[in-house]
Parts: C-alpha cells; structure tokens; sequence
C-alpha cells in the first residue's frame, strides 16, 4: 500500500514538474564557474603571462621508455633474465668507462631491492618526466596499488636517462618505497633546470645551512621600514565567528595582490573580507580588478586610495642561496620580517628554503634590494621547502594601474564572485508525522526527550521503524556523539547492550528493541526499531 | 499416519526453503565492479541500470543510488579536490535547480578525499558524495522521499563504505 503512495507522489511530482535529482557527469566542468566570472573582468587589465609557464612538460619519448623498463622490472621474469634485459637499454659512455661500469652496478642493485623487497604491481599511477639538461633526463614513475613484502605501500621508480644518439638509454635506476609518497612525488618531479643533479640528493644538497648568507639587523630593518607599508594581511571572517588568515601586498595605493587559491578559499568560508595593515587601519575589499586563475594571482581594489605599491625586482637574476625577506603577521599579531634563501628558478616558479604557514599565501617575498621577486603560494606549506611564483609579469599591469586615477580603475563587484562561491545553506524543513501514540511508545527508549536537547529536524515513523534527526550544529571535526551520552547511558542503565561500535554508528539491543545512534552530516540520527 | 507424515515433512522442507531463500535474499551482499570503481550491496538494492556507473533501486522504498565517475585530464591527478569541488558542486547544482542546499561535510578518509553534499526540495532529499583518486572522480547520489531518507541512509552508508576507486594504467 505504501509502495503504492509513493508511486503516486512520484507521478504527482513529474506532474508538477518537481524532478528526481540527477547528475549528467559528463556536464560536470571544472572551470565553469570560475572562467564565467573572470571572462567578465575588463580585458585593459589583462594580466600578460607570455614568458611564464609552470607546467610540468613531459615528454612522450621519455615516457615510453619509462614504461618499457617499468615492464622490465615489474615482469615475472628471472632476475638473471632482468639484468640481461635492463643491460641492452644501459647508457654506454664512449669517454668514461667508470661511469658505464657505476650504471652497471646500480642497475644490478636495482634489480636485486626490486627482487628482495618483493615489489608487485599491475598498474602506473602517474609519470612525471623532466628534461633537466640538453640530452638528460628523469622519469618519477609512480606505481598504483603496489605490494611491498606483501604489504600496499607506495613505490616510485625513478630512471636516470641519457641521450645516446637519438635515443635515450638508462644511466642510472633507483627506487623509494613508503606510506604515502604523494608529497614526496610532488616535491622530486618539480621542474629543476639548473643541470644540478635533481631529486632527492638536490634537495638535501640545497637544504645545507651553510649555503645560507648571514643577514645583518640593518639590512632587515632596512627592508622592513621601506616595506610596511606596501603588505596586509586579509583576513576572511567565517559564521561561526572563526577567522582564517592570508597574505597581500600593494601593487600600488588601493590596489592588492593576492593568490586566486586564497581569495577563493576566503569567499567559499567567509562571509566578510577585510584587509588590514600594520598601522592597524582596515580596508574593504571592493572587488576584482585582475584575475589569472592558471597561474594563480588576483588583483583586488580596496576601499580606500591608501598604502603604498611596491617596486618590482627581476626573478631570473637570483641565485642560488640569495637571501629573500617576507613581512608577515602570524594570525593577526602583528607584523615581521622573516627570512630565508633562494633554491631555484624553473619556468616562473620559485622554489625556496623558506617555512610557510597558510596565513603567508599571497604575501611578497622581497629580494636583498627590498623589491619582490615572487608571490607565495600554498603548494607546500610548513616545511623547509616552499614555493613562490614570480611576479615579474605584474610590472606591466602596474604601470597600467599606477597612470590611472584610483577612482577609475574599474572592478567587478565582490558580490558577483561571492554569490558564487560563498556557500550558504538553505534552512532545512522540519517534518514529523509521529502520532502522540506512537510517540509515547518510543520516548520512554532512553527518556529521549529528558536525555536529549537538541533540535529535531525530521520525526517520522514508518514500517514500525522510528527516526529521529536531530541538528547538531557543531563543527565537522568535533565528534558529537557526547551530545546523546546521556542517552547512550540510559539506554544501558535500562538494561540495553552495545552490541556494536564504530565512528559513525552504534547499537544498543534488548530483547525488544534495537537502537541505532548515527553521527552523519552533522546530524545525529536515532533509529529505533523492534527487534 | 504415513501420508500425514509425508505431509508434514514436506510441509517442513518448504518453509525451510522459504526461509533459506528470504534469508538469502536478504544477507547476500553482491558485488559490482567496472574498469573504474567497485562497490558491495545487499540485496535490498536492486540494480536497475550499469549503462553508466551502475543505478541502484531500494526494492521497499524505490529510493535511487546512484554511482558514476567521471575521469579527469591527467594533469588533474595531484590536483586536491578541494581546489576544484566549487566548480563541481556549482555544476550539479545547475542540473538539480530545483533542490537546494542544506548541509555540507567534509567527509574525506584514510583512503579518499570527498566531499558531501546534502540537498532537499519540497519531499525527498538527495546526498550527493564526491570521491577523488588520482585522476578520477566518483559522484555518488541517492535520492529518497524524505520519509525514508534517514532509513535508507545506513544501507546507503554501508555503499559508501565499500568503495574502490580503480586508477592506474596497465603495465604489461
């Protein structure tokens, strides 16, 4: 009978014109949004990018030959008969013999950890391929669903490959296994174009402290005096009264730079936006002058023709270990000046031994001149690594900017961009169509309405199953559960058992009743049903 | 007497096989799995559809799950869905105008980022869960009247749960 009802209410909804809910995957875009709105922004603006590309280049010949020692590693083959395969793909140097012999030797190595350690896969999860010399290369081939010792963990293989007339040939293998490679593949595959070795030994090589310039007090102070007034920091106010911070700096007075990530991250959280700098005044941010979204920069107008532009440097003369300086305030406590050392350059993107935290997205990195060479973004925050891109391709739009008046300068307004990203909830129907018999069967369960004070949203009774959802209105991260504890234990004083338990779920039983408590969408659902 | 007894033994061995067949019915967890993901459910899902994804009914409520994946470029594959969730989530919404927005969740694990999503129109409710791996996305969504939603949901969960997400290309 019920089935019935229902499909009538189906046939008056369609009626009604009131749809299932249905998604067409293949209308899913994943920039729709986004370029809906910068198409808007005033094309005299446009930020040029035409010397900039920090996209990982792969190139297909280096990829093929990636997968045909990764086929040669991974075979059931012998490892007698591996070597033997692997020895025809070697990079042989026709002026250094040692250097034949040392890839021989690593080769064999190789072959024998893959053998030793029990690696098995089936499936490559990604390769990355970098071209860091004229006729060299590497190949971080990340493999899926790896077996180590019959234990998942993840394995990259990485190849050292050579030119040998117009092939390419193994010079040397090796291979990391662990946990949870993802970061680790991240960091190694980043462009390095210096023609220094690459990799894992690159990075600790760059890491050593005594590449490090030592910096005199007059030179921070000096940076710091002629540049306080040029950052901010922007602070996104969220509905529950939290605050989430980041970085920016004046591109001229009026008008800030911060990453797209950031703005997007604070319009998506916030429901206010506010900029503020370390005389202690604050700005409104008015709306959007500029965007690159690809290569992730914005560029805001605030309020008020106030604080002052910045002086651009030139990214591609840093050197390795140059100092670069950051002002930044830690979460609204004030400004400082940190600093730390550039690694290298690859492409626009700079990669630096400075220590981020998220409220540094956005902010300046200035060279030893006090000029800023890059913005910094959130591609790996809290390590000794971190990532910058170059600004050098804001100068153009700053002497656009800097002829205009402030009043002139057009934008699109905030609330365009925040309608769109902003995510606000609908206020959710209550419904409840528990009679007063039933109710005063199950409420005595637990003393439901004594043990809990929380906001029941949705009440029904159906198929002598009985459900309630109640609003928990508390933070995702906070297990709720105590909210009902008083439940929970009076459900046991009253002899019921728990008769299982997970994160999400737990079940009481009688011999009449069964009780199930759920932790779901920030709801607590109760069902109760009879045994 | 003898007859009586016959009877009675048959009538023994139906309801025993009555009862294995509901038994069956209802404990027996089947498998789904397509070069994309794998899923488990019990049998009072039945599946209507395996065109795209697979469509599952619930045989006493006629609630919908539904499965699919979407595969990405493979420049995606170290992007965090967090990064482009707003653009996905704003293009279902431009498909379902009519159901709006009430609850959101962070619901990723161990295993998967994701993202949840719950919406609501006039009398039914949808969930719509987003899975990322590599360079796949999962959208799962049901769909229930409201008066079975939160019913249903355990069942649907128990779904949820059993998800793989396949990624990778074959090395031989």
């Amino acid at each position: 009978m019920k089935k019935i009802i229902f499909m009538l209410a189906l046939t008056i909804m369609s009626i009604n014109g009131v749809k299932a809910f249905d998604i067409d995957v293949n209308k899913i875009e994943l920039n729709s949004r986004t370029s809906n709105l910068t198409s808007k922004l005033n094309k005299t603006y446009n930020i040029d990018i035409e010397d900039f590309d920090n996209r990982i280049v792969s190139d297909p010949k280096v990829e093929e030959f990636s997968k045909k020692l990764t086929n040669i590693s991974l075979s059931k083959n012998s490892i007698q008969k591996k070597k033997e395969q692997m020895t025809d793909y070697l990079y042989i140097s026709s002026d250094n013999g040692f250097d034949t012999l040392n890839g021989s030797l690593f080769m064999q190595m190789y072959i024998e950890q893959l053998e030793k350690e029990k690696i098995e896969a089936t499936k490559i999860k990604d390769i990355k391929t970098v071209n860091f010399k004229e006729n060299e290369a590497m190949s971080f081939v990340y493999l899926a669903d790896a077996m180590v010792n019959g234990k998942k963990q993840d394995v990259i293989l990485v190849y050292w490959l050579k030119l040998q007339g117009e092939e390419y040939r193994l010079y040397y293998p090796w291979l990391k296994t662990g946990d949870s490679l993802n970061e680790y593949f991240k960091k190694v595959t980043d462009n390095e174009d210096k023609g220094i070795v690459i990799g894992e030994s690159y990075n600790q090589l760059s890491l050593n402290s005594e590449d490090k310039i030592s910096v005199s007090t007059e030179q921070l102070s000096h940076i710091y005096s002629d540049n306080k007034d040029s950052v901010v920091q922007i602070t996104g106010m969220k509905g529950n009264g939290s605050n989430s911070y980041g970085s920016g700096f004046f591109i001229r007075e009026g008008v800030i730079v911060t990453t797209w990530s950031l703005f997007m991250q604070l319009l998506s959280e916030s429901n206010y936006i506010y900029a503020n700098d370390c005389n202690g005044d604050s700005y409104e941010i008015l709306g959007v002058i500029a965007a690159q979204t690809d290569y992730d920069v914005v560029i805001l107008k605030i309020d008020q023709n106030a604080g002052k532009g910045v002086s651009f440097g030139t990214t591609t003369e840093l050197k390795l270990g140059d100092n670069l300086f950051m002002i930044n305030s830690k979460n609204n406590s004030g400004f400082s000046i940190n600093y730390g050392s550039f690694i290298s350059l690859n492409k626009g993107r700079l990669k630096n031994m400075f220590l981020l935290n998220s409220s540094d997205v956005g902010g300046a990195l200035f060279n030893s001149d006090g000029k800023v060479v890059g913005i910094n973004v959130s591609d790996q925050l809290m390590s000794e690594l971190s990532y910058a891109n170059s600004t050098d391709y804001l100068k153009k739009l700053q002497k656009i900017l800097n002829k205009q008046d402030y009043k002139k300068i057009t934008y699109t307004l905030l609330e365009a961009f925040k309608q769109n990203y902003y995510v606000s909830f609908n206020e959710e129907k209550t419904y409840n169509n528990i009679t007063n018999d039933i109710w005063n069967e199950y409420k005595k369960i637990g003393n439901i309405e004594e043990n809990i004070k929380l906001n029941l949203v949705k009440g029904i009774y159906n198929d002598g199953i009985l459900s309630l959802r109640y609003k928990t209105n508390v933070n995702e991260t906070i297990d709720s559960y105590y909210l009902v504890s008083n439940y929970a234990e009076e459900l046991i004083k009253s002899g019921y058992k728990m008769t299982y338990e997970d994160n999400y779920k737990k079940i009481y039983k009688n011999n009449d009743y069964k009780v199930v408590i759920k932790n779901n969408l920030n709801y607590i659902i109760i069902l109760i049903m009879e045994n | 007497m003898k007859k009586m007894k016959y009877l009675l033994i048959i009538m023994v061995i139906s309801l025993l096989a009555v009862f294995g067949i509901s038994y069956s019915l209802n404990g027996k967890e089947k498998e789904f799995s397509n070069n994309d993901f794998k899923i488990k459910y019990d049998s009072t899902w039945k599946a209507v559809d395996k065109k795209q994804g697979i469509k599952l009914k619930h045989r006493k409520t006629d609630s919908v799950l539904n499965i699919q994946c979407k595969i990405l470029e493979s420049n995606y594959i170290d992007t965090k869905l967090s990064d482009i969730i707003s653009d996905i989530v704003y293009s279902i919404e431009m498909q379902n105008t009519d159901y709006k927005l009430i609850n959101k969740l962070n619901s990723s694990n161990d295993e998967y980022e994701s993202y949840s999503y719950l919406y609501e129109n006039n009398d039914s409710q949808a969930l719509v869960t987003i899975y990322k791996k590599d360079n796949k996305l999962v959208i799962v969504y049901y769909n229930a009247q409201s008066e079975y939603f939160d019913i249903v949901l355990d069942s649907v969960d128990n779904i949820l749960s059993s998800i793989e997400i396949i990624t990778g290309e074959l090395i031989n």
